[in-house]
């Protein structure tokens, strides 16, 4: 098992105290495996990756174990952190125009991670920040490392966001958003690099979206996240195909498709995705979800165990089943 | 960036056209015939035409002004009628002494600012910052010239470590000559430093909250290497622009702090000039100080766009 | 923004609630110095010059036997009068030439702001200096000195904060409804950078107080008999041997004045504008 977070929980600092931003999450993730964690925003999910980079806010507390590569990540002071960022874990961002430094030319911000890992000269990580430009699928990669980040397009950054990420050639690469900031047609350039990238080594890929459609598409296994809570995970074509939990499945109605009926309402899920886990206790979708009852309100749904590899938080999965 | 020089160059020309033309004009609309005012009310009208024709007074305000300017572009400042000599080797003499003064008033300034400012905002929301920034609130609020009197106060008066006032020249050696300089260099460096750390500490912070940081803390970087490679080269445009700015204040707080310290620098000269009625030699002074600023701000946004390769896209 | 909140919100602004009192000090101070002081502030008593501080002149005497408590409180007035005339100056000036800047847009508004760069490159203290020197020295050239370098920058932030209303949708909503440009900017524009412009008003109130301190103590501003912090200080300095102590007094009263004004305008500007808060 490449990462296996284990009852991961996180409390960020606010003007009113501590506040639960993610509450008892687990998922693994196989070496070269590609995993979706989708939910809205606020639903804890960037929390979750930064957690991962060790690039959580300050003040940030975590409790639960994140285990990557046998050690747990919880446990490394800074500077082991340090040395396992850019190299073996990587981020690509949502923001490719404000992410990458707009006074270095692109190449030189590739080369960097190089220099640092790798302790490769400047010249040399300069020559593989072409090479991995090229790769990366930019037509003059040479000219194009000499560029600054405001003289390229947003999909052209973000391949550029790609390159740096994949320079150290990681174990784990954490993708936030990266394709919301885009057009649609670079949307699916993208990710079809992203998916290119995978095959050839055999990085593990983690896509956090609010796309349930992007994971879909690109990912093997997913984990749907709520309020900080995961409320459903497993391979994606079982859950798409059998969602067990109602938020799961308000998610898939509340989608548009092609086929549908002409003049059929699109559904929407009654109310509004709490901010950062805003429900004191009890499920966090209780206040939007149609099979609510008062138990629902009492104490956090356990999570559920529905065959291999597949787990619920809902205390009426029977009955969510029966009106399915 | 040849392009984008050159169209600074052209602005650099034209703005101190501009400024030649505000100062020679402001002193022209002086109340009363010049050439009288120099010679007092008792001169006879002959010793005024007199005078007025030497200075030149009786030429129309286009020909006198063309004439200043130049002979300024000569390098050639005029007579002095209060000094009876040449205004050029009078202004000289005394940038020797304003010139290291600004310098070394500017070089603790910076100093000063961009350490307790990278300080405080490495420190947000903390004791350190709350020093510096109650500190700063401080400095904000005391005039140059009364820092200046309390620097006296404490080092001359009671403690006799340093000169009250006065400058030995720079014959008398280096060090008689920067001792005279150090405590009114403090009493304009400290107070201006006091603005520039604020300016410094939220330049910083806004920068560090930007995505790119997390990304370079992404890749492994120390927040020290995040800090000097990343995140303060971003803030240094707004802080460079600043200074800049700053310099102005700098300039018209010498001409004080030389008061104090009757320093015999450009600011006591305009000063002298301004009580003799030396018209053209406040005119030269404040063309040169109003010169110096307008390259000082030139030469700060010309090394912005060296920093920032976006501004010198939008200029051209 | 004021919304009823206002008095709460205030009171837990730290920032605000100092600046609010040592404003209070000094305004007081003034006020107070109108209707009585110890002594009368320039009544000469060589007597009893340079006496110690003690019960029956809490300051000590200056050089002349003057009261010093009684010229310090009267000094307030000066630095009163001189700021709120000054920024007064800048605010009209400003006001209307920053609002004509931002609704005719095109050249006016690049010939206005290019103006108002080169005032910023400019010494202003140094032109102040010139033109008291021009016209004479004196507290109403050194008032007009100041307002004049405070007409760019306040058409600046009214240009700037005028041209981010004048953005919105409701500024649309009122010309179609066939307001002219007049109208807008006085019913519209005007009530939505007030808060921009109280908080430039009071960081400008203080450098006005400052400015005029400098320019007084270099012979330019205030004129004997007046009384003037600035004018204090350059008398004390004279005095540096005999009677440091004459150099305190006045420095304080101008540092509790401008450090008052500073953080009131912090206070307003954290209570007034949330935007500017958020990027604080």
């Amino acid at each position: 098992m490449l990462l296996e977070i284990e009852a991961l929980s996180i409390d960020l600092p606010t003007a009113d105290g501590l506040r639960r931003i993610v509450g008892d999450a687990s998922f693994t993730l196989d070496r070269g495996q590609t995993l979706g964690v989708v939910g809205e925003s606020g639903s804890g999910k960037t929390m979750t990756a930064l957690a991962l980079m060790g690039l959580l806010p300050e003040g940030a507390i975590t409790s639960g174990a994140i285990r990557f590569e046998d050690s747990d990540l919880t446990r490394l002071d800074e500077e082991r952190w340090r040395r396992l960022r850019g190299d073996r874990i990587a981020m690509i961002f949502q923001e490719p125009m404000t992410a990458l430094n707009p006074l270095q030319t692109v190449g030189r911000q590739i080369a960097e991670p190089l220099m640092l890992h790798r302790g490769l000269k400047r010249g040399a990580a300069m020559t593989e920040a072409v090479r991995l430009l090229a790769r990366v699928g930019l037509p003059e990669p040479a000219r194009r490392a000499r560029a600054y980040p405001h003289e390229l397009s947003g999909g052209q950054r973000q391949r550029a966001m790609i390159a740096m990420a994949l320079s150290c050639g990681p174990r784990l690469v954490i993708a936030d958003e990266p394709t919301t900031a885009l057009d649609v047609t670079v949307q699916a350039q993208i990710l079809e690099l992203l998916a290119e990238l995978r095959e050839q080594t055999d990085m593990a890929l983690i896509l956090v979206s609010h796309d349930l459609a992007v994971i879909a598409q690109n990912c093997e296994r997913l984990v749907v996240m709520y309020g900080g809570m995961v409320m459903e995970s497993g391979a994606t074509r079982a859950v798409l195909e059998h969602p067990a939990h109602p938020y799961t499945r308000a998610l898939l109605e509340a989608r548009p498709r092609l086929g549908r009926a002409r003049g059929e309402p699109l559904r929407t899920i009654p109310g509004s995705a709490p901010s950062g886990g805003s429900a004191p206790r009890g499920c966090p979708f209780a206040g939007r979800c149609a099979m609510t009852i008062a138990a629902c309100y009492a104490a956090p749904p356990p999570a559920i165990a529905l065959g291999v590899d597949r787990i619920a938080r809902c205390i009426r999965l029977d009955e969510a089943e029966r009106v399915a | 960036m040849a392009l984008y020089l050159v169209q600074r160059v052209i602005l650099l020309v034209a703005t101190l056209a501009f400024a030649s033309l505000v100062v020679f004009g402001v002193l022209e609309i002086l109340p009363g015939n010049a050439a009288q005012v120099m010679l007092g009310a008792s001169a006879t009208p002959e010793a005024v035409a007199a005078l007025a024709h030497k200075l030149g007074l009786d030429q129309p305000f286009a020909t006198r002004y063309l004439t200043w300017l130049a002979g300024l572009a000569r390098g050639d400042f005029g007579l002095s009628y209060a000094y009876d000599s040449s205004i050029g080797a009078l202004i000289a003499d005394r940038l020797a002494v304003s010139a290291p003064l600004a310098l070394l008033a500017m070089a603790l300034t910076s100093v000063i600012a961009l350490s307790a400012g990278v300080f405080a905002a490495e420190r947000r929301g903390k004791r350190g910052d709350f020093v510096v920034m109650t500190a700063s609130q401080i400095g904000l609020a005391v005039p140059n010239f009364w820092f200046a009197i309390l620097l006296v106060l404490i080092f001359a008066v009671r403690l006799h470590i340093a000169p009250s006032g006065g400058f030995p020249g720079w014959s008398a050696g280096l060090r008689p000559a920067f001792g005279a300089l150090i405590l009114p260099a403090i009493a304009l460096g400290l107070v201006q430093a006091a603005i520039l750390t604020r300016v410094t500490r939220s330049a910083l912070l806004e920068v560090l909250n930007e995505d790119f940081i997390r990304t370079a803390r992404a890749k492994g970087l120390t927040r020290r290497a995040v800090l000097w490679r990343h995140a303060l080269p971003n803030a240094l445009t707004p802080i460079l622009t600043i200074m800049g700015l700053q310099f102005a204040n700098l300039i018209a707080g010498a001409i004080i702090v030389e008061n104090v310290f009757t320093l015999p620098g450009v600011g006591r000269l305009i000063f002298q000039a301004i009580a003799n009625r030396d018209i053209l030699v406040v005119e030269d002074c404040v063309m040169l100080l109003a010169a110096i600023v307008i390259i000082v701000n030139f030469v700060v946004d010309v090394a912005c766009a060296a920093i920032d390769p976006r501004l010198r896209r939008r200029a051209a | 923004m004021t919304g009823d909140g206002f008095f709460a919100r205030a009171k837990g602004d730290a920032s605000f609630m100092l600046g609010a009192v040592l404003v209070a000090l000094v305004v007081g101070a003034a006020a107070v110095s109108l209707v009585w002081t110890p002594y009368p502030p320039t009544a000469i008593d060589v007597p009893h010059k340079l006496l110690e501080p003690s019960s029956l002149h809490w300051l000590g005497t200056d050089s002349l036997g003057r009261d010093v408590a009684s010229e310090v409180l009267a000094g307030a007035r000066i630095s009163i009068l001189v700021g709120v005339i000054a920024v007064g100056i800048g605010l009209v000036f400003g006001v209307a030439l920053g609002l004509f800047a931002a609704s005719a847009k095109g050249l006016a508004e690049e010939v206005i702001m290019r103006f108002s760069d080169f005032a910023f490159a400019f010494p202003a203290l140094l032109m102040a200096i010139m033109l008291t020197a021009t016209f004479g020295a004196g507290v109403v050239n050194a008032i007009i000195a100041i307002g004049v370098f405070n007409v760019p920058l306040f058409a600046r932030v009214t240009r700037a904060s005028a041209n981010s209303v004048l953005a919105r949708e409701f500024i649309l909503a009122a010309r179609a409804s066939g307001k002219g440009p007049i109208a807008i900017a006085f019913e519209h524009v005007l009530p939505n950078i007030a808060p921009a412009l109280i908080v430039q008003a009071t960081i400008q109130f203080a450098i006005a107080v400052l400015a005029e301190a400098a320019l007084s103590y270099l012979g330019l501003g205030a004129q004997p008999p007046q009384t003037s912090w600035g004018r204090m200080l350059s008398e004390a300095q004279n005095l540096m041997y005999q009677a440091p102590r004459l150099a305190i007094f006045p420095g304080l009263a101008i540092v509790v004045a401008v450090l008052g004004l500073n953080l009131l305008g912090d206070g307003l500007r954290d209570l007034l504008d949330p935007r500017l808060r958020a990027r604080r």
